[in-house]
Order: C-alpha cells, then sequence, then structure tokens
C-alpha cells in the first residue's frame, strides 16, 4: 500500500484585493476547494496544468509555504504542515525545494555559479569537508548532465537557460528533497533546450525517487514527462487523470478546447474553427456559485448554475471531470487525509549542529539575518531571495528549538506528547492489490537461486519469457529485493521496465515488483519482512506498458539486507575480504609504477588482470588512485575496473575499488606504506550491478611525497636540472606538417586526422611581448559527447620547451590558454593528438587555434 | 466578413539583401545578423525562427530602422515596395513606419501607454501621419471597423489598458498596427506570453486581418506548433545566418538543413510520446564565429568542406532556399548517405 506524500484536502485560498480601509474590498478565489494526492513511492511527476489565473501558481506558493491557506490541509508525510513544530518545519523546507520560471532571475550576475552550491552548503550544512563537499557539487551536477569543469567557473550570462536551470535542478538534488515543486520550469527555455531539463526530471524522478508537482501551462511537454494531470480552471480541477489519458481524451468541455487549441506543429492539419472568447464582464460574473466553465461552455445547461460540480469517475482508472454532462456517473470520492505520527527522529536530527557554545550567539544573528533578508524579499520580483529569506528563518528557528531542547528535554518530551494527542494512528495494513501484471509462476524458467546482496543480470527476451528465482528467509528477516533496467540510453528515452511478482513460502503472493500505474522506470524497490521459507520471485515482461511495449530490456534483480541472525562468535576480521578481491596470481606485469605518474591501461575482458608494483618507504603516506572515463556525459554505463593491493609481504592491503555503491568514475585508497615492494591488481571486478564487467579504460596512480630521506649520509642520485617538466603529452616539432605563420589575434581553424598528425605553426615576437596562446575544441556534436582534446606543445626562439598548450591531468576540456611573456624570435607551436587520452581516444576533433595579444 | 483581397504572390514586397548588424561590445563586435537576404511577397505570411540569440528579433529591428546602440547595421540593403529604407531621413522614416512598415512588439502589455485610453492611443498613430482629422464621427466610425478586424468590442473604445486582458490588449496592438494599412506587418513574438486558447484568438486575429487589410506579414516566434498553423513560408536563422527559407509543407514534411531537421525534431507531441532528444545550444563564441558553415561544430554531416568553404544559398526549388553544402551537386553522394542515416538512425 502506497502511502502518502503529499495530500492537500478542502485546499482553499482567498485573496482580498481593492477597497480602502475595507470598503468596497473584493474577494478572489484563487483556489477553491482543491484536493491531490501524491504517494511516496514510486516517485510521479504531477503536472497542475491551466490558464493563467487559474490558480497553478497559487498552488505552488502555498505548498512552499510562501502564503498560506483560507481553509484546507496540506499533508506531508502524514503531518499538517500548519501544524508542525519548528523542527519539523525545517524538515519539511529541505524536503520540498523550488525550481522556478525564470532562470536567470534567480542568479546573482556577479557571481560565479559555484555561489549557488556554497550558499546551499551554507544554509543547509551539507558538509563542512570541502572535498566531500565538491564531490557532492560533481555528483548533483552529473545527476543533471552536466560537469563542474564546464560550469561552475561560469557567470550566470555564459551559459544557456537550459544550463542554468538544470543548474537549479542540481541544486535542489543536492539538498536531496522529496518533492521538487518546479514553476513553470521550461516555459523561458527555448523549445530546442527544453529536453535537456525535462530528462533531468526524469533522472531525478527514477534514479533518485524525487516526486515532482510540476505547474505548467505547456500541455505537451506535460504529455511527455508527466504522470498525473490537474487541469484547473479558475481554482478548481475540471479534470484530472493519467497525463496521457487526459490529453488523448479530454472530457471536461474546457479541457477538449484547451487540448484543440494547443498548435499542432503540422500545417496539412490547420484548426478548422474560428473560436471566440465572451466578455470580460460576463466571464468576471463567473458565478461564486455553480461551474466556472459556465458563461464560456458550448454545454451549459441549467443545473449548471445550481452547485458546482463535482469530479465524476470516467472510463479510466483515477480519471475523473468535474461535469454535469457525466451526471450520471459515479461521483469520485474524495479520500480522507492519512495522518500518522512518526518517530521525529529525522526531523531533529536533521541540521547538524556546531559545537553548543556559540547558539545563543548564533540565534541573534540569525535573527538579524532573517530580519534583513525580510525586508530584502519585499522586493517581490525575486522570488528566490524569498525562498533564501525562508531558508534562514528556519535556520534561525532550528536553533531556538536547539536550545529548548538542550536545557529543557521535558519540555520538548511534552511536544512530543502534544503532537501525538491530535494524530490518528498509522495506517492500517490493508491487504496488496493483486495488479494487473502478477505474474504466475507456471511455465517460467528456473534461474536458480539468489544469494543475498548479490547481484543477478538477465534479460527478458520477448512476451512469453518468465524467469524464476527463489531465495530463504528467516523469520523477522528484513529485506528489500530490487529490481533495476537500464533501458534506452542517455537521454531518458524508451524504458521497457521489466516487472515481477514475488510469492512466499506457502506460494502466497506477497509484492509486486515494479508498478504498472506509472511510466516506466528504471527501478522498482519492494521492502518485505519474511518469514522462515523459500520465496520464489517471478520476472517477466509486464503485459504491456504504457507505450505498448513489454519489458524486455535487460535486469538486474538483487535481494538486500542483512543475513540472519545466527547465534555465532564474531570472528575479528579487520578487513572484510572483499568479494572483488583479485588474485595476483596469472596477471600481466605491467611493471613499476613511478610516484605521481599516470599510468594508463584497459581491461580486455574479464579474465584480463594487470599486475603492478611500486616501492614504499616505512611510514610513507600514498593515495592510490585509481579513475575511469566510461560512457560519456550522463553517468551512462560505467564499467569499474576495480583493484586489490597487496603489501610486501603478500598480504591483502586494500581493496581499490568499491562494489557495494553504483559504479563510480574514481577510487581514492589511502595507504600508509612500510618498506617494501607493494603490488596493485587491476581487473575486472567479477561483475559489476549492473551485471557487466570493468572493461573500460583506466588510470592509475600512486600519488604522494617522496619518502623522507634517511638522515644517514647517502650519495645523492645525480638529478639532473630540468627547469621544466617534461609532461608526457610533449610533441615533437620533427616531422610537423607546416600550417603556416599566425597572425596576432587570427585565428586558425583545422583538424587533427589521427594519432600521426602533427601541425607546426609559427609566430615572431618581440621581446617582452605578452601573448595568450588559446586552442579550443568543439567536441563531436550536439550533445557535447565525446570530447578529444588536441594538445599541443610551444616551443621557443632556440628550439627550447616553453609551455604546454592543453593538460592531459583533466577530463578532455573544450579549451586551453597558456599566458605567455616571450622573448625576441620565432616561436613553434605545434599541435596534434596527445597520445592518448583518459578515454583512449586520440584528440581528432576540429580545433581553432589563436596567439591573442594580452595585457602584461 | 470582408472581401478577401487579390494577390500578386509573385510581387516582391520587402527585399532584404546582404544585412549584417553587429553589436559593439568592449571585447570586439558580436554579429547577430550575418549578410542575410531574403524576398517577402505580396499577401504572403513569413515565419521567422530560431533559438533564443540566432538574430530573429535584430533581423525584424533592422528592417524597421529600431536597431539601438550599441547595435549598428554594417551593410545591406531594405526595400519596401521599391523605397530603400535605409537612405531614408529620420523624419521621412517617422512617417514610413506605421505606413510602409509596422510592427506589432513582444509583449503588448508593455508597448500601450498605461495613462492613454485606447481610443486616444489609436487616434495618435491615425493623426500623427493623417493630420488632425475634424471628422471626429468618421474617425470613430474608422476606429469601429478596426475593432471589428480584430474582434475586438467597441465599449474598449473608451477604455484605458488596464482594463483590458492580456489578448485583448494585445489585439489592440494588432489593430494599431494595421490601422495605416502598411505594406509589411512585423510581429515579434506576438502571441508568446499568452494563454494557448487566447493565443489561438490572437493567432487567427492576425491571419484574419492580414487577408481583409492585404498586408505582408513577418512572424517572429520559436513556437513551430503555432507557425505550422499560420504561416506560408519559414526562414530558419541560425547564429545570424539564415539557414533556410521554405514553403511550410516542406518545413515541416521534409526539412533540408540539418539544423532545421534538428528544429522539427525537437517539437514536443501531444500526440505520442517520444524519446527526449537533448541538444545543447548555440557553442561558439558569437564574435568568433568558426570558419566555414556556421552550423558545423554541431553538424552531424559535417565535413572538412564545410570548415573550407561557407555554403551559399542553394535554390531547391521556388521558393525554397537551403544553405547546405549537403545540396551542392557535387556532394550527392554524400547527401544520399546522410539522408540514409536519418532515416536508419
Amino acid at each position: 500500500m502506497p502511502s502518502p506524500l503529499l495530500q492537500i484536502r478542502e485546499a482553499t485560498k482567498v485573496y482580498s484585493t481593492g477597497g480602502f480601509l475595507g470598503s468596497g474590498k473584493k474577494t478572489v478565489v484563487a483556489l477553491d476547494n482543491f484536493n491531490l494526492t501524491i504517494d511516496e513511492s514510486p516517485a510521479t511527476i504531477t503536472t497542475i496544468a491551466g490558464e493563467s489565473g487559474s490558480g497553478k501558481t497559487t498552488l505552488a506558493n502555498l505548498v512552499l509555504g510562501f502564503i498560506k491557506l483560507t481553509s484546507g490541509h496540506i499533508i506531508f508525510d502524514g503531518e499538517d504542515i500548519t501544524d508542525m513544530t519548528d523542527a519539523q518545519l525545517k524538515a519539511y523546507r529541505r524536503n520540498v525545494q523550488a525550481v522556478f520560471q525564470d532562470p536567470f532571475g534567480v542568479y546573482n550576475p556577479f557571481y560565479r555559479i559555484d555561489h549557488v552550491f556554497d550558499l546551499v552548503n551554507k544554509h543547509f550544512s551539507l558538509s563542512d569537508n570541502q572535498s566531500e563537499y565538491r564531490d557532492m557539487v560533481e555528483a548533483g551536477l552529473n545527476v543533471v548532465g552536466l560537469y563542474g569543469e564546464d560550469v561552475l567557473r561560469k557567470y550566470p550570462h555564459q551559459l544557456s537557460g537550459g544550463q542554468r536551470q538544470r543548474i537549479m535542478m542540481a541544486r535542489a538534488y543536492m539538498i536531496k528533497p522529496r518533492l521538487i515543486v518546479a514553476d513553470e520550469p521550461v516555459s523561458m527555455v527555448d523549445a530546442s533546450l527544453r529536453a535537456s531539463i525535462l530528462d533531468a526530471m526524469l533522472r531525478l524522478r527514477d534514479d533518485h525517487n524525487i516526486s515532482f508537482l510540476y505547474i505548467t501551462h505547456d500541455l505537451s511537454t506535460a504529455y511527455q514527462i508527466g504522470d498525473q494531470i490537474y487541469m484547473l480552471y479558475q481554482g478548481t480541477t475540471a479534470e484530472r487523470g493519467a497525463a496521457m489519458d487526459v490529453i488523448d481524451a479530454p472530457q471536461h468541455p474546457y479541457v477538449q478546447l484547451l487540448i484543440d487549441s494547443v498548435p499542432v506543429p503540422d500545417p496539412t492539419d490547420k484548426w478548422d474553427v474560428n473560436i471566440s472568447l465572451p466578455s470580460e464582464e460576463e466571464m468576471r460574473t463567473a458565478a461564486s456559485v455553480g461551474c466556472r466553465y459556465y458563461p464560456r461552455c458550448p454545454h451549459r445547461m441549467d443545473k449548471c448554475l445550481e452547485e458546482q460540480p463535482p469530479l465524476f469517475k470516467m472510463d479510466k482508472p483515477e480519471h475523473e471531470a468535474a461535469c454535469y454532462l457525466y451526471e450520471e456517473r459515479e461521483v469520485a470520492p474524495i479520500e480522507a487525509p492519512i495522518l500518522y505520527s512518526k518517530p521525529k527522529t529525522d526531523a531533529v536530527s536533521q541540521p547538524r549542529r556546531r559545537s553548543r557554545a556559540p547558539l545563543a550567539a548564533a540565534a541573534v544573528i540569525a535573527l538579524i539575518v532573517v530580519l534583513a533578508a525580510a525586508i530584502f524579499a519585499i522586493n517581490q520580483n525575486n522570488a528566490a531571495i524569498a525562498a533564501e529569506a525562508t531558508a534562514e528563518a528556519s535556520a534561525a528557528e532550528a536553533t531556538d528549538a536547539a536550545i529548548a531542547a538542550a536545557t529543557a528535554s521535558a519540555e520538548a518530551q511534552a511536544i512530543a506528547s502534544a503532537t501525538a494527542q491530535a494524530v490518528v494512528e498509522a495506517p492500517e495494513p490493508t491487504p496488496i492489490p493483486e495488479q494487473e501484471f502478477k505474474l504466475s509462476p507456471e511455465g517460467a524458467q528456473a534461474k536458480g537461486a539468489l544469494t543475498l546482496n548479490e547481484v543477478t543480470l538477465d534479460e527478458i527476451a520477448d512476451e512469453g519469457d518468465l524467469h524464476r528465482y527463489s531465495f530463504d528467509g528467516a523469520e523477522g528477516q528484513e529485506v528489500t529485493v530490487k529490481i533495476r533496467t537500464g533501458g534506452g540510453g542517455l537521454s531518458g528515452g524508451n524504458l521497457n521496465s521489466p516487472y515481477g511478482t514475488i510469492y512466499g513460502p506457502d506460494g502466497e503472493f506477497v509484492a509486486p515488483l515494479g508498478d504498472t500505474a506509472v511510466r516506466p522506470r528504471r527501478s522498482y524497490n519492494a521492502p518485505l519482512t519474511l518469514k522462515a521459507g523459500t520465496y520464489t520471485i517471478i520476472v517477466g515482461a509486464a503485459q504491456v506498458d504504457r507505450y505498448g511495449l513489454v519489458g524486455d530490456a535487460p535486469y538486474q534483480i538483487e535481494v538486500e539486507g542483512e543475513a540472519p541472525k545466527i547465534e555465532a562468535t564474531p570472528e575479528p576480521t579487520p578487513i572484510p575480504q572483499q568479494d572483488f578481491k583479485l588474485s595476483p596470481d596469472g596477471a600481466a606485469d605491467k611493471g613499476a609504477l613511478s610516484l605521481n605518474v599516470v599510468t594508463l591501461d584497459e581491461i580486455a575482458g574479464e579474465d584480463d588482470r594487470h599486475r603492478y608494483s611500486f616501492d614504499g618507504a616505512a611510514g610513507q603516506a600514498v593515495t592510490v588512485k585509481i579513475r575511469t572515463g566510461g560512457g560519456g556525459l550522463s553517468g551512462g554505463n560505467l564499467n569499474s575496473p576495480y583493484g586489490t593491493i597487496y603489501g610486501p609481504d603478500g598480504e591483502f592491503v586494500a581493496p581499490l575499488g568499491d562494489t557495494a555503491v553504483r559504479p563510480r568514475r574514481s577510487y581514492n585508497a589511502p595507504i600508509t606504506l612500510k618498506a617494501g615492494t607493494y603490488t596493485i591488481i587491476v581487473g575486472a571486478a567479477e561483475v559489476d550491478r549492473y551485471g557487466l564487467v570493468g572493461d573500460a579504460p583506466y588510470q592509475v596512480e600512486v600519488e604522494g611525497d617522496e619518502p623522507a630521506l634517511a638522515p644517514e649520509p647517502m650519495p645523492l642520485p645525480q638529478v639532473e636540472p630540468t627547469p621544466l617538466p617534461q609532461p608526457d603529452f610533449i610533441l615533437p616539432s620533427v616531422g610537423a606538417t607546416d600550417k603556416g605563420a599566425l597572425t596576432l589575434d587570427e585565428v586558425k581553424l583545422d583538424e587533427i586526422a589521427d594519432a600521426a598528425d602533427v601541425h607546426g605553426y609559427r609566430f615572431e615576437a618581440s621581446a617582452g611581448q605578452n601573448v595568450s596562446v588559446k586552442i579550443r575544441t568543439g567536441g563531436s556534436g550536439l550533445s557535447g559527447g565525446n570530447l578529444n582534446s588536441p594538445y599541443g606543445t610551444i616551443y621557443g626562439p632556440d628550439g627550447e620547451f616553453v609551455a604546454a598548450l592543453g593538460d592531459t591531468g583533466v577530463r578532455p576540456r573544450r579549451s586551453y590558454n597558456a599566458s605567455l611573456t616571450l622573448k625576441a624570435g620565432e616561436y613553434t607551436i605545434i599541435v596534434g593528438a596527445a597520445q592518448v587520452d583518459r578515454y583512449g581516444l586520440v584528440g581528432d576533433a576540429p580545433y581553432q587555434l589563436v596567439v591573442e595579444s594580452a595585457e602584461a | 466578413m470582408a472581401e478577401q483581397k487579390r494577390y500578386d504572390s509573385d510581387r516582391v514586397v520587402l527585399n532584404v539583401d546582404n544585412l549584417r548588424i553587429h553589436y559593439a561590445t568592449p571585447q570586439g563586435d558580436v554579429i547577430a545578423v550575418s549578410d542575410i537576404s531574403f524576398k517577402l511577397y505580396e499577401g504572403e505570411t513569413l515565419g521567422l525562427v530560431g533559438e533564443s540569440g540566432c538574430g530573429k528579433s535584430t533581423t525584424a529591428y533592422g528592417i524597421l530602422q529600431l536597431v539601438q546602440p550599441p547595435g549598428y547595421i554594417v551593410h545591406g540593403s531594405i526595400e519596401v515596395d521599391g523605397t530603400e529604407v535605409l537612405n531614408l531621413e529620420e523624419e521621412e522614416l517617422r512617417k514610413f513606419r506605421w505606413t510602409g512598415l509596422s510592427l506589432i512588439p513582444q509583449g503588448a502589455m508593455n508597448s500601450l501607454n498605461p495613462t492613454m485610453r485606447v481610443k486616444d492611443q489609436i487616434i495618435d498613430v491615425i493623426e500623427s501621419h493623417e493630420g488632425k482629422q475634424n471628422d471626429k464621427e468618421a474617425l470613430r466610425e474608422r476606429i469601429f471597423e478596426l475593432f471589428q478586424n480584430v474582434g475586438l468590442p467597441n465599449r474598449i473604445y473608451n477604455m484605458y489598458p488596464h482594463e483590458l486582458s492580456g489578448g485583448m490588449k494585445q489585439r489592440v496592438c494588432i489593430a494599431m498596427g494595421v490601422a495605416l494599412h502598411p505594406t509589411v506587418v512585423i510581429a515579434d513574438e506576438a502571441t508568446s506570453a499568452l494563454d494557448v486558447v487566447v493565443q489561438r484568438i490572437v493567432a487567427q486575429t492576425l491571419v484574419k486581418v492580414k487577408d481583409e487589410i492585404g498586408v505582408s506579414l513577418i512572424v517572429i516566434g520559436h513556437d513551430m506548433g503555432l507557425l505550422a498553423q499560420i504561416v506560408d513560408r519559414i526562414a530558419v536563422m541560425y547564429a545570424g545566418k539564415m539557414v533556410e527559407i521554405a514553403p511550410v509543407e516542406n518545413v515541416y514534411a521534409n526539412p533540408l538543413h540539418p539544423y532545421t531537421q534538428l528544429l522539427i525534431d525537437s517539437i514536443p507531441s501531444i500526440k505520442e510520446r517520444k524519446p527526449l532528444k537533448i541538444t545543447e545550444g548555440i557553442t561558439h563564441d558569437p564574435r568568433n564565429p568558426p570558419s566555414g558553415c556556421i552550423f558545423r561544430l554541431r553538424c552531424p554531416f559535417a565535413w572538412e568542406h564545410c570548415a573550407e568553404v561557407e555554403p551559399p544559398p542553394i535554390t531547391v526549388e521556388n521558393k525554397h532556399d537551403v544553405a547546405c553544402h549537403l545540396y551542392d551537386e557535387q556532394f550527392e553522394e554524400r547527401r544520399t548517405n546522410a539522408l540514409a542515416t536519418l532515416a536508419n538512425p
């Protein structure tokens, strides 16, 4: 039984306008007796659509707590927001985030993008640790298809509207909310860039279980990504249902007109009738009793003036329309709101408190900040500032609450018991509905037993293909059965979800594994409390999904949980022998690693293992780093190579990688060494979560300081004086194709054909001249996909190495600038493919090269 | 319903030739409109589309001689009915606006004077061009006729703009735009701030008035769905260049330029759910456009030739030009391959 995340019941908001000192005051009902439910899991995108003045933005502001209801209830996670304690409100504001319409207005144009994230960190105290915080920002950006390197140091005006809006999504994601209120997030962004924002929303919904309240007047985007839709007309729900049902077959006369008016992008299918609106007066006198649409309705009847029509049930489940044309049908009931008491622990533990001593001072300062921010927020143009002010306010409230809790815990208990009185008991266990996609175990192909916490990968071939798994349960054991599917790649395109059914030891239906009620999704979790016996899981294609496709994608299945407690003496295991511990036997010897030098290689197959060695000195601290590229921008399929580090005596020292998390791009193992030779084995982990071996190219590096030299006199090694490091991508000028002389500030464009193609340029310099040599590359096309950076080297008049033009130490990048102060003579620039970049690709993209004059 | 005018659909009423507009910035000029040429025929509705920053609005403001500094026209020719607009003196130009060329601006709410009644604003337009009108009764009749053309009730005659809805204000702007029967009317995103139903009413009004009064119309917008409903030809702009200009049916059924294909592909539909097609915007620095074809950095079909030679407009059929090397006869094989990739991605 899904528990509701957000319930809105009989919500009414009345604005008073006009009049002076109460005389001739007019009231406008912005929202009238409105009801809505969003379930906790699975996450959904609920669209609120309607014309301007229909009350959709009022609804968003109510849910965000910017304004208060005139009457009715907004219940989040079983708790009415008007009854929330300060600590609960603080948690609520973390859980409900906003993304606004204007992707420019919410940014301060004078600050770089990273400032947005710094503010979030400050308000919500996400992390005190800089590197942990940077990882969080990067992870947030990756979720929305961006990279920190590309955006963080830019100013808002340097980004497209789509990028700006996705950064707002990343910002919201970092706070790990459960609901995002997105008020017209795409309406100010060009149509061609909207898809990237919608894709980010889908990823947050499917991969991170974040629901959306998507406020829009654009029905086409609602149709593309929305799960449910509420069509508002003058503050009331005219029609609601699954977005596809409502838009494909609207039932309410207003919604019919609306959908008919959406221009069809087909010049051969033009509007066939001219429509007109009734006069303004008629529209405004739209009676407060009866149907709001009466003045415009082509089907109006006398009955419509008597009473506002309730929502009647249509043919499709959950599809309802408020129109007396359907009077003979059943009236859709308004479900009573579910309120329940939850342990308030998560609300209280949320704010990460610093030391107690400065609390009082902090509270005073916070209050001052609130006042200042509130004054600032009077400028209603900038909703974001208002939002920040709210966040500040809640910080202060939380501080107050913390003081109260610290000084009088008895009082806190009193508050808790008072709250408990006001609520109903937790929802009673309802029998799980027998969904239509319940799959019978008969005829299923036996796929064997599942091991706890081990991922199994398989694929459904067609509609008739059913797989049967089993696993053993112990009495009271808690597990989560997880199913996950990859789907169609980068864009969050068509996902064909496999579905399953879980049966208990006595053959009884226990739970569905998947949900046909929402758009095909990437993952589904079924949490179970087991009894003793063998459970059966049947996985197969759901009969048909919303796209008419069967779930024939590859899937992963896993039973996650703790092993049942067996009474046995726990063995002291200082280091867990992870399952991906790779044996050094039979590994191909790849030689010794030098300190701080990156080595690149690639794992060919499951059996391919590489052995590296490096020497340690006693007490030397190093970090062994492994890093892999994977399939591009979207955080798509990453096949992480894994490794194991063995010590001088052959002992297991540390794993190099982590199978417990989603394939990741990098893993660092910090080690304090003893004297002797260490061995690193790199290979494919047996299987990752996606059932794939880690066969991507990888980089391995031992990073750290040289060991301190022993005090005893030792012949110093003859270190040659190398004023400049000769990076590995230094390109020799011999054999380069002469591309002629460069004129100052003139942009040259060319392309590197292959790894052997090297271009040479010349330019004359005078003594003391300052220039900036810039190289820039486009990458392969639309999506900012794989960028193969060309690299270069700058040589001076005497053939000496002057500077590198590019950097293999970072992810392939679009541009590189080298600022130089020149001496007189002819300089040479060599451009070519770096031997290989991180992805094992040569830099063969088109590039631009320019020598720009620069200020000293 | 007034009688529809008969047009000579081959008569050119507006001829834009080699128009180039820059915006001066401290880091160098931004090329907003780069040597574009096109013709508008009598009675025609031309849609001008492209993503933000592609220069479509700048083109319109250039035609109207309304480019504000730091923008300036570098060179080009704009002929309306044989009159070279760029040669007009300030006073002649002022007369020419509203009679030769008129603009229905973006966001009508902000372009009406809030302190003047609707009638006074329209009378102002008429009298500033035709002198003081002594026959008040005739003037009122004329305004009522305009109201009728755009589907407004006569009662708004004495109203102030704030008393009108957004759709009505937009229609007042249309009435003012056509009051003096100009040759060419330019509607700049005239409907994009409106709700779908009102948008439909305003768009239909625009087309109806165009037919009744007999003007030629340029509609600037980015809503490809709306343009499909109301225009005859579409000109597609990308980063200051015109990449394709074609009859509307061709653009939607058979877009030729790779950018037009991308544009058509990314139209959201309410008929079927499709995988999202993700693209980034213009990626190059507008001060420093790439050599050769402007679109080649994002083009899936670009090859060396595109970096070397800027594609000239190629006329593939009557009134249909495309600026892409794929449609050059000598690259026919490449074109066949490209189209095959499109068919089987």
